[in-house]
């Protein structure tokens, strides 16, 4: 009967667990989303100083970002997500035609980590 | 490297506890859900363990619910005869009075070989000489001879005595099990009388073994 009880408590505190990671992820997820939009608006309207800024904003969050995330995530779609973002920079710079196809693959990253972890049918199964 | 060692040793401690968690059914004959999560958790470690771009809680939750299922389906089929059917299946005879069940052993995909097999490995080499053979929900073949057949037992001659229970280690490697001493009914003064007798000490015993017969063995170091 202990070991029903301890099952019982370890079952609660995995299902808590993984509401947590679900939360954790989305809620990093919308955070460096904003960024990724802030930036995008200030490539096809602002000034390069100001998309430069972004940009390291979005660098100095991704050591956050990529912290919290792995705890939950395959480390190894995360490092794709770096790869990019240290691309960026030198992109702004040069004014590089393909920087907001790199946005994008960047935001469809972010989006898709934090999609996979939602427990829908098509990703149980 | 450094990451690999810690991952392991954290896996190590999961993997005990989830072991002790599922209790000593798990380090017996196994049942076929036993032996599923046995398989499922030592491959699922080893994942968690060869590649680090797995965080380490997705090695450690698989685990942890599996065990968890585990024990809460064990709980379950205690208390009901149909969900214990319905996990392990239920006891098959193969044999019945030196009969061999023709239809049960093609049900069960057992061959005359396996059968035999078993015999032997019971000491029992005619299969007239069977009672009952029973396929348990295991796979072990479980053999009941028939009375003619079973080996006469001390009630048989009438030499039958006062049952003893099993001796006990009173002392392993020079340190006294107190507890094992008053199992067996007994005190620190008759092992005192027993050492001065013997002109021993507790510190140069490898081991002792006592019963509540006052019976006792001692086996001394080096």
């Amino acid at each position: 009967m202990n070991r029903c009880k301890v099952s019982l408590g370890i079952l609660i505190v995995l299902i808590l667990l993984c509401i947590i990671s679900l939360m954790t992820v989305k809620t990093q997820a919308q955070n460096y989303l904003a960024i990724i939009n802030k930036l995008e608006e200030s490539l096809e309207t602002g000034t390069t100083e100001q998309s430069l800024l972004i940009c390291d904003e979005l660098e100095n969050d991704l050591e956050n970002y990529y912290n919290i995330t792995a705890l939950f995530v395959n480390s190894s779609e995360l490092r794709e997500i770096q790869k990019i973002i240290s691309s960026l920079q030198p992109m702004i710079v040069t004014n590089h035609e393909d920087i907001l196809l790199e946005i994008a693959k960047l935001r469809a990253l972010i989006q898709n980590i934090y999609h996979e972890e939602i427990p829908e049918i098509w990703h149980i199964l | 490297m450094t990451i690999v060692l810690i991952r392991s040793f954290i896996l190590y401690l999961i993997v005990i506890f989830s072991v002790r968690l599922m209790g000593k059914r798990q380090l017996g004959e196994l049942q076929p859900s036993e032996l599923v999560i046995t398989i499922l958790i030592s491959n699922i470690a080893t994942l968690a363990l060869e590649d680090i771009n797995i965080p380490l809680l997705h090695g450690i939750l698989p685990i942890l619910a599996l065990v968890c299922y585990e024990v809460l389906v064990s709980w379950i089929s205690l208390k009901s005869i149909k969900i214990r059917r319905l996990i392990s299946g239920s006891p098959k005879i193969i044999i019945r009075d030196g009969i061999l069940d023709q239809n049960m052993l093609k049900t069960l995909r057992f061959s005359v070989d396996d059968v035999m097999t078993a015999l032997r490995m019971n000491g029992i080499f005619f299969i007239e000489d069977v009672q009952f053979a029973i396929v348990e929900t295991n796979g072990s073949i479980s053999v009941y001879q028939k009375s003619s057949e079973q080996p006469a037992t001390k009630e048989d001659v009438h030499t039958a005595k006062k049952n003893v229970n099993p001796p006990q280690i009173i002392i392993a490697d020079g340190k006294l099990r107190e507890h094992a001493l008053s199992s067996i009914g007994q005190d620190k003064k008759w092992l005192d009388l027993i050492l001065k007798t013997t002109d021993i000490s507790i510190a140069e015993i490898f081991m002792m073994t006592a019963d509540n017969a006052c019976r006792y063995h001692i086996i001394k170091k080096g």
